[in-house]
């Protein structure tokens, strides 16, 4: 898809909101992502490619390839795919913990080569995570307190982001003493008391029960729209995209993952699958992994 | 009883409340015994008995029975020789322990860190480790002599063991997502060890300090059997040389004391002021 054609898509998409989402690319090529080169991104991945040395070390399969992104402040994007895709490889290089073979990976015009605290991981399984021998509030500071943030203030601003994510009453708990949706709602936290810029969160909700999964995904959406912070967030649960994501990129399958198709869902928060906008995208992006080829 | 209520009276033999009383001592009764069997009073009890059963049968040099032990006791307890001597054999141990865990738990954590390290020394340490302590005493006594620094290296070796294999299985069984996630919250390498994988291990390095203080236990005896002129294994071994069989055994019994309160009081430690580590507290069983 040219440049001309995927302006006018886009303009289309503003122009009528009668249709709330919008089909924003075919592969992800460089050309795609010229248009938002106007704005300079938050995180930028480009022509991102992943080999893992294999025994021989000559044939090795390239798991990741030709990967473009650009992620904007206050943006929350959703990467979507089946098992083994890559998600997590591109999260990792993302937050810092893999290097790449090929391309780059910028935030703020910089080249990430190692974690810091502007990009924070939440974890699938928060009990590996979280530090069990930290009470909630500690677990919270811990960020703050590697920063060498006094006592008192760090107390200050861990009590606040614990009453935001909704553990106030909680805070003296110790891990083993909280469910699973009160450990990952202390994993968010303490990622925004430690003030990171972009939360990357791998598949956070997938371990709890659907009733606590629910609830998590509406708080999650409440906690990003209150702060504004960047989430980049995994999952292979299309409906969970659907609610949360703005911008959900479907990805192929490996060798040579790559972004398949991207949509923006511009659907009004708190979303529900009652809204036929949502089941015509949701049954859009389920024909993607039906019938399409390579996916 | 009215008769109208359509309810029927209950008919209760005897008084309700004698009933009660009954109840009551049955339950007090149940309770006492769980009491008696949880904190080892019955073992304690059955086996005295025992004791006092079979030795009228043996001459006292041979076996002497529980009131015979009882009185040589208050003999050695009286002129202070026990209490000098469990003195000098507690220190000997807590020197020798507290440098074991010094050298030890540090050493375990490089070997559980450093993969080179870990080829390097797991080889030597799978192979000391089966050499029990007492086989160097002989040699001990050579290099560092006699006196109290044979005693207490010999001590450090029998602890550094069990402490090093223990805090190294720590280390490696460290979560990498959590050294991921410290990571990510902006800490450096040196704020990882000090705050993630010192903490990590601290319940494995306490399982090596609570095994270490068995090991020294065993050594001292053996060491003060061998060359020592005061001390709890000196009582015992001594002791057969002026037939006072009874001394024998309030050596041991002394020991077996000693080491159970040492390990009660640094279970105690671990429940306490290590709490928010969650030590599992387990005797032998694992209860």
């Amino acid at each position: 898809m040219g440049l001309e054609t995927m302006s006018a898509t886009l303009e289309s998409a503003v122009s009528s909101p009668g249709l709330p989402w919008v089909f924003v690319r075919e592969r992800s090529t460089r050309h795609d992502v010229v248009v938002s080169e106007i704005r300079q991104p938050l995180i930028r991945i480009r022509d991102v490619e992943m080999r893992y040395p294999s025994e021989r070390g000559e044939d090795a399969a390239r798991v990741l390839a030709g990967v473009n992104l650009d992620i904007h402040e206050g943006e929350f994007h959703v990467l979507l795919g089946p098992s083994g895709c890559g998600k997590s490889t591109l999260l990792n290089i993302i937050v810092g913990l893999a290097r790449q073979t090929a391309g780059t990976v910028t935030m703020r015009g910089r080249v990430i080569r190692k974690p810091d605290r502007e990009r924070g991981l939440v974890f699938q399984n928060a009990d590996a995570a979280i530090f069990p021998w930290l009470s909630v509030l500690e677990n919270v500071e811990f960020g703050l307190r590697m920063a060498s943030v006094k006592k008192a203030e760090r107390r200050a601003i861990a009590l606040k982001y614990v009453d935001l994510v909704g553990l106030r009453g909680h805070e003296g708990k110790f891990p083993h003493e909280l469910s699973g949706g009160m450990k990952q709602r202390t994993q968010i936290a303490r990622l925004l008391a430690n003030d990171s810029a972009v939360l990357v969160m791998d598949e956070p909700f997938g371990a709890l029960d659907a009733h606590t999964r629910r609830i998590m995904q509406n708080e999650l959406v409440r906690t990003w729209r209150e702060t504004g912070k960047t989430v980049i967030f995994v999952t292979h649960d299309i409906q969970e995209a659907l609610l949360l994501g703005q911008w959900i990129h479907i990805m192929s399958k490996t060798p040579d993952a790559n972004i398949y198709k991207t949509y923006r869902a511009e659907l009004a928060y708190p979303r529900t699958e009652a809204n036929p906008h949502f089941i015509e995208l949701l049954t859009r992006i389920q024909g993607h992994f039906d019938f399409g080829s390579g996916i | 009883m009215s008769e109208n209520t359509g309810i029927r009276a209950i008919p209760v033999v005897g008084s309700p409340l004698l009933a009660r009383g009954r109840f009551m001592l049955e339950n007090a009764l149940l309770n006492a015994g769980r009491f008696v069997l949880k904190t080892g009073i019955a073992t304690w009890l059955i086996l005295i008995v025992v004791w006092g059963l079979i030795a009228p049968f043996y001459p006292p040099s041979f076996f002497p029975g529980p009131l015979q032990t009882l009185l040589g006791g208050k003999e050695i307890l009286l002129d202070g020789t026990l209490a000098r001597f469990s003195l000098i054999s507690v220190e000997r141990v807590l020197t020798g322990w507290f440098f074991g865990i010094l050298i030890g738990a540090p050493l375990g954590m490089l070997i559980g860190r450093v993969r080179l390290l870990r080829q390097l020394i797991e080889p030597f340490v799978d192979f000391f480790r089966f050499i029990p302590a007492i086989a160097f005493l002989t040699l001990f006594i050579m290099w560092f002599g006699v006196g109290e620094k044979s005693k207490v290296i010999l001590i450090m070796y029998a602890t550094c063991f069990v402490v090093i294999i223990n805090t190294a299985s720590g280390v490696l069984g460290v979560s990498p997502d959590r050294v991921q996630a410290a990571r990510t919250l902006g800490a450096s390498e040196w704020q990882i060890l000090r705050h993630v994988l010192i903490p990590e291990c601290i319940p494995y390095v306490f399982t090596g300090i609570r095994l270490g203080l068995g090991s020294a236990f065993t050594a001292i005896v053996a060491a003060e059997m061998l060359a020592a002129k005061e001390g709890v294994g000196y009582l015992v071994f001594t002791s057969r040389l002026y037939f006072r069989t009874d001394w024998i055994l309030v050596g041991i019994v002394t020991l077996g004391l000693l080491g159970y309160f040492s390990d009660r009081l640094l279970r105690l430690f671990g429940k306490t002021v290590l709490k928010r580590y969650r030590i599992a507290d387990v005797g032998e069983f694992g209860k």
